[in-house]
């Protein structure tokens, strides 16, 4: 068992650094390099951008860079940030809590919600209001995720002004107002627009799995012993047909952060998406490898996470094979 | 400016700043407080005045540093008429008009309270210049000679020669406290702490500041110049110009400056905002490559006949493009300036749009064979160009896009590539291009121009000229532009500059987008400054029956 977790880190450490390196070779060919934006005035010349290169070692092999980067790395120094004009570990110990805090509560509510109205759903398959939610979650998923986390902001936020059109907080709020309360108003979008789709799927497929263990051995011999039809569902069914979101949700981690990019660009949410987008446009290599990094090391941590959840739902899974 | 005339204007200049004209503040004026929230869709990142690059630099770095002196509202280079004191109170000229000397306001100090001492415009100078310098500045520093400290309150610039706007020049050393920058070497100013929390000597101090998210500046209440009257500005990123836009709309911000055409219209229809309209600096162009793409040390196979560029040119309905993009937001373009610049000139001969004229032309070039399509061949080979687009500017997409289908009528095949930003740079700075569909933001300073439309062959110019126009006439107009001190003198030189430049087709000249800036209207502004709005903030007030919850806001310890 020790073997297999130690080989399971080994491997997800390999995969990080293959992300990484990747990501840092890739940047790097694309055309310009953080300097290049300034080209674009009248007044600056080729020769300053020279300097700049050479001072942060951009003029240097490719490979070269890669080692120094490494060698840094281990000291626990991340680089400068071009675009932010800081460590790149500020802006990242920054914007990390903030994407945190926005997919957790995204994760959370399309999966509580989503389990829950899956379940139902799956379980009353063939009341008007299920075939109504189905309906309703079609819709969404068919809704672009970009499009529909503009159709919040343009309608509750824009035109009828029931939320804030972004940002984390409100930077003057009265003394007299609720700081719970506006911090819950400005993550209330951000939030519905990533959960929403994630939701929609995992409705779907806890609809499936609820409909699929409804008539089976295990749940007539429950409604034999006299068990409530809500006991039912909620003790017996319910566990038994978890897998499939459960599995779900091992590969959401890393959806949800491609999510956020969007997300976070449309609501000036300041998480790692926006920093990210920011980093690739204005070709930052030390913030893109920093972010990079992070990421891949939070995706991985998150399938290690959900292949958990599945063990503690599945019995079968813990036995050795 | 004759030598005899500096003096008096000079002393007139401050004479008109000592009677309250506006530039000096507003000592004593008790109609103070507020917060103005400003949206910009590119964060600031560079706080210092040897480093700034952006728009978002320029302004976080103006409010925190004062110049010495400053430009006046006309925009004038030529001589000191127009400019106004800052931390310099007084100046005069040498008597060989080589060197300025300024005088140090004795009341001028830094965020921390230590006073401002000439040699803190000498370190400016030098950071300024000097090779880790990121600044877009730089390069006009090689105008200046020098920059000495005789005694603490008295500051001299020495030029190595004369010109028309050394004032202007001078204007642009923003002193730095050196009893903070001395211990911290030159390559490692620009990631130091105190670059990153500047003490500054300007009407505001830097409070908090959350890059990528928000910096907030408070007035500086015992300012040399006057307690500002915002106290104060917050200036907040958004992801986009629609972000910065849908935050100006639900009056979550105050000021947006780069209001895109299409969002105006919805902008002017709110009962909180205005529009304000401005000119603007920048100009657009579609500029043709004297040089081979493929090898740029041969000329281009066509584009190097003036007949076929002045061809394509009359091909192309330019006020046409301009209304059906921008409706009556834009100016047709009518040189290689904008006509905020001083020596702009609207009264230059353009190529009309003729396209019977334009067919001529093709036709006595031998592009005469047609094809299936319609498309001009010479010796077999099609007229085929390709035009490089940067794919963020919708504007240069939209106006491409029409200017092809012109060209398409005259029987010319131009390719539209839309490129990524870093690409379409790569590209224009490789000469990788027939037609490159460029912008250039001009500034207050005239010889800009060299820079972007100079030969090569003259030291320090041409350096983004990027098609390699090349014309002895102009860059001759050119030089004797630079150099005259004379205003009118300066202007006859540019005309002809300008008029050679725009009978070579060396671009189509496209247009100028207007300024469109929303501003709440609990503001009372003064007159709006399009070259640096953000410079009279200091003078904004807040109509007390209108103030908003955040204007009452507590004030910073």
């Amino acid at each position: 068992m020790r073997g297999a977790f130690l080989r399971r880190v080994g491997e997800a450490a390999l995969l990080v650094g293959f992300v990484v390196a990747t990501c840092f070779v890739l940047i790097r060919l694309a055309p310009g390099d953080p300097f290049y934006g300034p080209l674009d005035s009248a007044t600056w010349s080729a020769e300053q951008a020279a300097v700049q290169r050479a001072q942060f070692g951009y003029d240097r092999p490719i490979p070269e860079q890669f080692l120094r980067y490494v060698w840094r790395l281990a000291q626990g120094d991340l680089g400068w940030s071009h675009a932010r004009g800081q460590p790149v570990a500020e802006a990242l110990a920054t914007a990390l809590p903030a994407t945190a805090l926005l997919i957790t509560s995204a994760l959370t509510l399309a999966f509580l919600l989503g389990i829950a109205l899956g379940a139902w759903q799956g379980w009353r398959r063939e009341s008007r209001l299920a075939r109504l939610t189905d309906l309703a979650s079609l819709t969404v998923l068919s809704i672009p995720e970009f499009l529909l986390a503009l159709l919040l902001l343009i309608g509750p936020a824009t035109a009828w002004g029931w939320f804030p059109t972004g940002g984390l907080r409100d930077p003057y709020l009265p003394a007299n107002a609720g700081v719970l309360l506006d911090r819950l108003r400005h993550l209330a979008l951000p939030t519905l627009a990533l959960a929403l789709p994630i939701m929609a799927v995992v409705m779907r497929l806890q609809a499936g799995a609820t409909t699929a263990v409804r008539d089976a051995e295990f749940i007539r011999a429950a409604r034999a012993r006299g068990l409530p039809d809500r006991v039912v569902l909620r003790v017996h069914a319910l566990r038994n047909s978890l897998i499939p979101a459960l599995t779900y949700a091992g590969v959401q981690l890393s959806t949800a952060l491609g999510g956020a990019v969007i997300v976070e660009g449309i609501f000036s949410w300041p998480g790692m998406g926006r920093l990210v987008v920011e980093g690739v446009g204005r070709r930052d290599y030390p913030l893109v490898a920093g972010a990079v990094l992070i990421a891949a090391i939070c995706t991985v941590l998150g399938t290690l996470l959900a292949d958990l959840a599945l063990l503690w739902a599945d019995p079968r899974r813990r036995r050795p094979s | 400016m004759p030598r005899v005339l500096r003096r008096p204007a000079a002393a007139l200049a401050c004479l008109l700043a000592a009677c309250g004209t506006g530039d000096t503040g507003d000592r004593g004026n008790t109609a103070t407080g507020g917060t103005v929230i400003v949206a910009v869709s590119f964060d600031g990142t560079k706080l210092i005045p040897s480093t700034w690059e952006t728009s978002s630099d320029r302004m976080f770095t103006e409010l925190l540093f004062d110049p010495l002196v400053e430009i006046g509202p006309g925009l004038n280079t030529a001589g000191d008429v127009g400019f106004a004191p800052r931390l310099a109170e007084r100046w005069s000229w040498s008597a060989d008009s080589l060197a300025i000397r300024f005088t140090l306001h004795a009341d001028a100090k830094w965020h921390d309270g230590q006073p401002v001492v000439a040699r803190d415009a000498v370190a400016a100078f030098r950071l300024l210049k000097g090779p880790y310098s990121s600044s877009t500045l730089r390069g006009e520093m090689a105008q200046i000679d020098s920059v000495t400290a005789p005694d603490a309150r008295t500051v001299l610039v020495h030029f190595p020669a004369k010109s028309g706007h050394q004032l202007y020049l001078a204007s642009l050393i923003l002193p730095v406290p050196t009893h903070l920058t001395d211990a911290i070497p030159d390559s490692a100013l620009g990631r130091s702490e105190w670059a990153r929390r500047p003490i500054g000597s300007g009407p505001y101090r830097l409070n908090r500041r959350e890059p990528g998210v928000e910096t907030e500046f408070v007035a500086v209440t015992d300012h040399y110049r006057g307690r500002p009257g915002p106290y104060r500005i917050l200036v907040a990123q958004a992801t986009s110009a629609d972000a910065a836009v849908a935050r100006v709309l639900a009056g979550e911000a105050d000021v947006y400056d780069a209001l895109p055409p299409n969002r105006v219209a919805e902008v002017a229809a709110q009962s909180h905002l205005r529009v304000v309209r401005s000119d603007d600096w920048n100009y657009a162009y579609a500029a043709f490559n004297y040089r081979d793409p493929a090898d740029t040390a041969r000329a281009h196979p066509a584009l190097r006949e003036r007949a076929l560029r002045r061809a394509l040119t009359m091909a192309i309905d330019r006020v046409g493009n301009v209304r059906a993009v921008f409706d009556t937001l834009a100016r047709v373009g009518q040189g290689p300036f904008a006509r905020i610049n001083s020596p702009a000139d609207s009264n230059l001969t353009q190529l009309p749009y003729d396209t019977a004229a334009a067919n001529r032309l093709l036709d006595s070039l031998g592009w005469t064979q047609r094809d299936a399509q319609g498309f001009r061949s010479r010796a077999g080979r099609r007229l085929r160009l390709r035009a490089i687009v940067p794919e963020l500017s919708n504007a240069r997409k939209a106006t491409s896009i029409r200017m092809q289908e012109q060209w398409r009528r005259v029987g010319v095949d131009v390719e539209v590539q839309l490129l990524e930003q870093e690409q379409f740079t790569q590209r224009r700075l490789n000469g990788n291009f027939d037609i490159v569909f460029g912008a250039w933001g001009t500034t207050p300073l005239r010889a800009t121009i060299t820079g972007t439309w100079g030969g090569r062959t003259t030291p320090g110019w041409g350096a983004q000229n990027n098609s390699r126009f090349e014309s002895a006439v102009a860059d001759s107009a050119l030089a004797r532009a630079v150099r005259a001190t004379d205003p009118v003198a300066a202007r006859a030189a540019y005309r002809q500059a300008y008029q050679t430049i725009v009978d070579e087709a060396a671009a189509i000249w496209l247009y100028e987008p207007l300024g469109m800036n929303a501003v709440h209207r609990r503001f009372e502004l003064p007159a709006w400054r399009a070259e640096a709005w953000w410079r009279t903030l200091p003078q904004w007030r807040v109509d007390p029956a209108q103030a908003l919850p955040r204007d009452r806001a507590p004030e910073a310890p």
